[in-house]
């Protein structure tokens, strides 16, 4: 299918080092012409809107970072695709890709309705199935967005109307965790609401939901599977084999009518399985080290493969053998420190049995990329590629400043080597995306967890710093930073407003706030 | 428990100087405060997160709800405010900070009343704190109030809603018109 610039036409797409798409805003008016622009820092990215904007709207420019990743999926030329939850982004990167890379592509903008991508399936044609909900996101509705197969040679801003969005109260869509399609289109969700409801539970302890092949609008599930015999407990993950074989990674056991995380199961359905159906496998049992199991898929030979909680090892990929059933050991299991596993949101495989991690920010390491581990890898391995995406520095945004000139200053509260902190500056324009101009990191800045951050008109920054620690936010002081040694503002432009705000970062509010 | 406050120091100032001003006392109506702005005619807004609250049935802490308390230029000690925004119709919520333009117009970061703390829900695997939402619909992230609200006040613009990409925002500032 053929996708379109985003801001619609390829003349007015601006493209900076990173791959950033910068839009002027279409309905900006006269009125709105002289006041500020509103720049926003969040977590791993800074979104910007025009003056006068209202409600629901897109950021003025789209990141092109990997930002926290919440799927991964691989077409049939080896192109991975990663559905980042923060940006409203899929972003695709070429096969054999590796390091610190940008896309190849991003699939955004307001056409496309990502809003926000929680998963990504893609079926034997390369047709694109995008699951968007984020439970934590303001006011999101869970929707699946389907798109056709990306071209070959695809590249830049990528805009289109997806070909159906499946969404509505028929759907029974709720909080939707994972998705999967078939070799004859149908596709599955995971979802973490429906079902029989428990104690700790009360909106039910899940189901899949099965979507017929081009269902589109607010349509009903073709079929259902959830009840106390089918052993679906808050699944997390789904994965289809090529003869319609329903694979379930649940996040959960029940011990009686209770909710138990201690221990999970994978549960594997005939094909057409619906209703209270009992699964047809279930691995499960002490010695299945399964706790928490959340992303599944399967290889050529119907291998599984599940990321889970191992005891004495952490956050790790269990490889089961095809047709395990009962109390299986995991014939192998990725997992240790040298592995550079942070949590495993989703997995892919390759025709060479190549194993693919998406690292999410939700993790222990709170880093975002794909981990990929040869074929046969077992125990404490190290990667023999990394991909990471993230071209503005950002991991833990904490405070943001615009000076005169539109230069933008971000501190990043465990930015730095050390993971003290650091202040990035990005060029006037860039809106705060692609690489920063400069950053101030290093033992001699005295940064120490920057939370916030100040501008004078003299061109001196103020980082108020945790000297105390993290979590109270009561120690705190000045520090300051000279920043370029002049500026200058054309004559004739009016100086636009300064910002002199200096805010605290996160709910803990015992922050003592400061006004130079 | 301090409800805290406000400290002005003089510029030019590093390390740790005595502040030049602290405005603090009841007759402030600080309570949490989570950040500070001042405009053009030196007025100082702050921004209240409001009492922290156990809440029993979430098993959790939560603060809220919010305002925001202006100041006169100069204010120190138990100053009383000249303004406060709260309210029911102001839709905030946790303000986690805020920002003026050179007109007056009062810009906020806002979060919705969220669980803190210990989760209902164990997890080996999630080291991330879980945040419970409860009650009622989210907040908007951003409130736009015109220069010398007061009270229960609605905001002249609101932005919040899926296609923002707004998410774990920390902090809120103004820049040069946009192009």
């Amino acid at each position: 299918m053929k996708f379109r610039h985003i801001c619609g036409t390829p003349a007015m797409l601006f493209v900076i080092p990173g791959l950033a798409s910068i839009c002027p805003a279409a309905d900006a008016n006269r009125a709105d012409a002289q006041r500020p622009t509103i720049f926003v820092a969040n977590y791993q990215h800074i979104t910007a809107y025009p003056a006068g904007s209202h409600g629901d709207v897109s950021p003025i420019a789209i990141d092109s970072d990997m930002s926290s990743p919440r799927g991964l999926a691989r077409d049939s030329i080896g192109r991975l695709y990663v559905a980042n939850s923060a940006t409203n982004t899929v972003t695709v990167y070429a096969a054999g890709a590796n390091g610190n890379v940008p896309p190849l592509a991003v699939i955004g903008g307001p056409e496309t309705r990502l809003t926000p991508p929680a998963g990504i399936a893609l079926d034997a044609s390369d047709n694109i199935y995008v699951l968007n909900y984020y439970e934590l996101n303001y006011a999101s509705s869970p929707a699946i967005t389907v798109y056709g197969p990306l071209a070959n040679n695809a590249t830049g801003f990528l805009d289109t109307a997806p070909l159906a969005v499946i969404a509505g109260s028929r759907t029974l869509l709720r909080t939707p965790l994972a998705i999967a399609a078939d070799l004859n289109r149908n596709i599955y969700v995971a979802d973490g609401s429906g079902g029989p409801l428990v104690r700790y539970a009360p909106d039910g302890i899940g189901r899949i939901l099965i979507y017929a092949a081009g269902s589109n609008g607010n349509v009903a599930p073709s079929a259902t599977i959830s009840g106390f015999r089918s052993g679906i407990v808050v699944p997390d993950g789904v994965a289809v084999d090529s003869d319609g074989d329903i694979y379930v990674a649940n996040e959960a056991t029940l011990q009686g009518r209770k909710l138990s995380y201690q221990s999970g199961s994978v549960t594997i359905y005939a094909p057409g399985s619906k209703g209270d159906a009992a699964p047809a496998a279930t691995i499960a049992g002490a010695g299945t080290e399964l706790v928490e199991p959340e992303a599944i898929t399967l290889d050529s030979s119907r291998n599984i493969y599940v990321s889970s909680y191992v005891n004495n090892v952490g956050l790790a990929v269990n490889l089961y053998a095809a047709g395990s059933n009962g109390n299986a050991a995991p014939l192998a299991t990725i997992g240790g420190s040298n592995t550079g596993l942070g949590y495993p949101a989703a997995l892919a495989v390759d025709s060479d049995d190549n194993i693919y991690s998406l690292n999410s920010d939700l993790g222990p390491l709170h880093t975002d990329g794909i981990n990929v581990y040869p074929s046969g890898s077992s125990g404490d391995v190290a990667p023999s590629v990394t991909i990471t995406s993230n071209f503005t520095g950002l991991g833990a945004s904490s405070g943001i400043a615009v000076d005169n000139s539109g230069k933008i200053y971000v501190p990043d509260i465990n930015g730095g080597d050390a993971g003290l902190g650091s202040v990035s500056i990005y060029p006037a324009g860039s809106y705060g995306i692609g690489p920063p101009l400069a950053t101030i990191t290093g033992s001699d800045t005295q940064l120490s967890y920057p939370s916030a951050i100040g501008l004078d008109p003299s061109g001196e920054i103020a980082v108020l710093k945790i000297i105390s620690s993290i979590s109270t936010h009561r120690a705190a002081w000045v520090t300051q930073h000279q920043t370029e040694p002049s500026r200058s503002i054309p004559s004739g432009t009016t100086s636009p407003p300064q910002s002199r705000s200096i805010t605290g970062a996160g709910s803990t509010s015992q922050i003592r706030s400061t006004v130079k | 428990m301090n409800p805290g406050d406000v400290a002005v120091y003089p510029a030019g100032n590093v390390g740790t100087p005595r502040p030049s001003a602290v405005i603090a006392g009841a007759e402030t109506a600080i309570s949490n405060p989570s950040g500070v702005a001042v405009d053009d005619s030196g007025r100082i807004y702050v921004a209240n997160q409001g009492p922290r609250s156990w809440l029993q049935n979430y098993n959790c802490f939560t603060f809220g709800p919010g305002n925001i308390s202006v100041y006169q230029p100069g204010s120190t000690g138990d100053a009383k405010p000249i303004s406060i925004i709260n309210g029911s119709n102001t839709e905030i919520g946790v303000p986690l900070g805020l920002t003026v333009d050179s007109s007056g117009n009062i810009y906020v970061l806002n979060e919705s009343r969220e669980c803190e703390g210990e989760s209902i829900r164990s997890s080996p695997t999630l080291t991330t704190l879980i945040v419970w939402i409860f009650g009622g619909a989210p907040v908007p992230p951003i409130l736009v109030f015109a220069a010398g609200s007061d009270g229960d006040v609605a905001p002249v613009a609101t932005i919040g809603g899926p296609f923002t990409a707004l998410s774990g925002f920390s902090a809120i500032a103004l820049g040069p018109p946009t192009p």
